[in-house]
């Protein structure tokens, strides 16, 4: 199992090595130049505002370095060969845990080290804590007393959902013949989720709420925000493999 | 010799199509064994039946005394050359075996250049697999096959669209082989393909399965 793991953490560490760098890198220039026209009141402002563009373009990031390659060992029927030497549901668990610690790499380490660059890189900039008293924010007191903890638990949780989106894209690829269609569709999935709830007043429950819950006011924020989105995504992500197995019957497979 | 392969009575139906009615077939350790018949005719199905790849409605499959499906999906040890053989396209040949051969970790990168020598192939090709012909391909199918040692192997159309030279590229890597002592199972459209190769010959007409043609059954089929 493990060097299976291996053997496919190496099949896909060239694009996701390069996607990685480049985001990482872009993040952390954002983070260190893209405050100076704000106004900031905690040091870790920097970071969100450096990192926002994140929130839309992530189920890109996520979906394009990775789903590719379980697509095209499926077009180019090299998935057969490994059916002589190993189960389908070993080799598709190894495969989908590779593609899930890739996503969570890919969203992870740019979240981190772009936050430690606007915490302990950036240029000084004057904080204004206290420029208004209606001021509030999600976990405000881990956001103002604890700027690195907070940092680090909404990388971690931003990580998990990065895997949640590209499992998407890894069913797309495990049943669909058109590799734009699994490229995109989570993006576009979560775009039309986006505006549908958003028309539906239901804003606060939508996955993009959870992943950057700054997204709406604080007072509007529930528990529910966090799980309501990526619970609907799990259910078009069954829903998806139910309608490829059953109706279209398609199979993994394409002997 | 002993029995190596063993088929009782197996069925398989695809949407209410039955693609194999009650096959049995046994097969000798070290023998070379031809299954011909049209396009259809379930040949391919019966193969992959034996690789694992599908299970049967009824009857049993035994590969070295084990029935596949009692806790066994697939054949330990087994080289498979499927109908229109597959590799990722932007890598070179030495690289898919690699990851096919990592996949059990029972051989190194010795093995493997080994194995494509032994079917013509220059290890050090760099040569991305996208532009390789249908019969480098081929080779590359029965690198695969042939890499880890395996002593059953399962050759679905080998000679499916190969110009003359490969053929007899082809012809002459299983003859070496047969000479080694594998167990074949080939199948191909053409009896003359299989003729030269090998001990027993099956016929397979709408799913079922007859022993070596008769003349008249030849005429019928192949003309």
């Amino acid at each position: 199992m493990r060097r299976m793991l291996l053997l496919e953490l190496k099949k896909l560490s060239k694009p996701i090595l390069a996607a990685m760098a480049v985001l990482t890198a872009v993040t952390c220039v954002l983070c260190c130049t893209l405050f100076r026209d704000y106004t900031l009141r905690y040091v870790l402002d920097k970071w969100e505002i450096g990192t926002e563009f994140i929130g839309l373009l992530f189920p890109l990031f996520v979906t394009i370095p990775i789903c590719w390659q379980l697509y095209y060992e499926r077009r180019d029927r090299f998935i057969v060969y490994t059916l002589p030497r190993v189960s389908k549901r070993r080799y598709l668990t190894v495969k989908w845990l590779a593609c899930a610690l890739s996503a969570f790499a890919l969203l992870f380490v740019p979240y981190v080290l772009s936050g430690l660059s606007a915490l302990y890189l950036a240029p000084y900039s004057e904080l204004n804590p206290g420029i208004s008293s209606e001021y509030s924010h999600v976990f405000q007191s881990l956001y103002t007393a604890y700027p690195l903890v907070y940092m680090f638990l909404l990388s971690l949780w931003k990580g998990l959902l990065g895997v949640l989106t590209m499992t998407f894209g890894f069913v797309l690829a495990m049943y669909s013949s058109n590799l734009f269609v699994v490229l995109t569709a989570p993006f576009v999935y979560l775009i039309i989720e986006n505006f549908t709830l958003s028309v539906l007043r239901l804003e606060k429950y939508r996955f993009v709420t959870a992943f950057e819950p700054t997204t709406i006011i604080n007072k509007n924020l529930t528990a529910g925000s966090f799980f309501v989105g990526p619970l609907l995504l799990c259910v078009v992500i069954g829903l998806t493999a139910l309608y490829f197995k059953k109706l279209k019957g398609r199979t993994v497979y394409p002997l | 010799m002993s029995t190596i392969i063993e088929l009782e009575n197996v069925s398989k139906s695809f949407s209410r199509h039955r693609v194999l009615d009650g096959v049995s077939l046994t097969v000798e350790a070290g023998t070379t064994v031809g299954v011909v018949g049209s396009n259809g005719s379930g040949k391919s199905v019966l193969f992959q039946i034996i690789c694992g790849f599908y299970t049967p409605d009824s009857g049993t499959v035994r590969v070295r005394g084990e029935t596949l499906g009692k806790g066994r999906d697939f054949p330990e040890n087994i080289g498979v050359l499927i109908n229109a053989p597959g590799f990722i396209g932007p890598d070179t040949g030495i690289q898919n075996l690699r990851y096919l051969a990592a996949i059990r970790d029972v051989i190194g990168d010795r093995e493997i250049r080994a194995a494509m020598r032994k079917v013509g192939m220059d290890p050090e090709d760099r040569t991305k697999v996208e532009h390789y012909s249908l019969g480098m391909k081929q080779k590359l199918a029965l690198a695969q096959a042939i890499m880890e040692g395996q002593d059953i192997l399962i050759l679905d159309e080998p000679f499916n669209a190969l110009d003359y030279k490969t053929y007899n590229d082809v012809k002459e890597i299983i003859h070496i082989l047969q000479a080694e002592g594998k167990t074949i199972l080939l199948t191909s459209h053409n009896f003359e393909d299989l003729e030269s190769l090998c001990q027993n010959i099956y016929v397979m007409a709408d799913g079922r399965l007859g022993t070596l043609p008769s003349e008249e059954m030849r005429q019928r089929f192949w003309g």
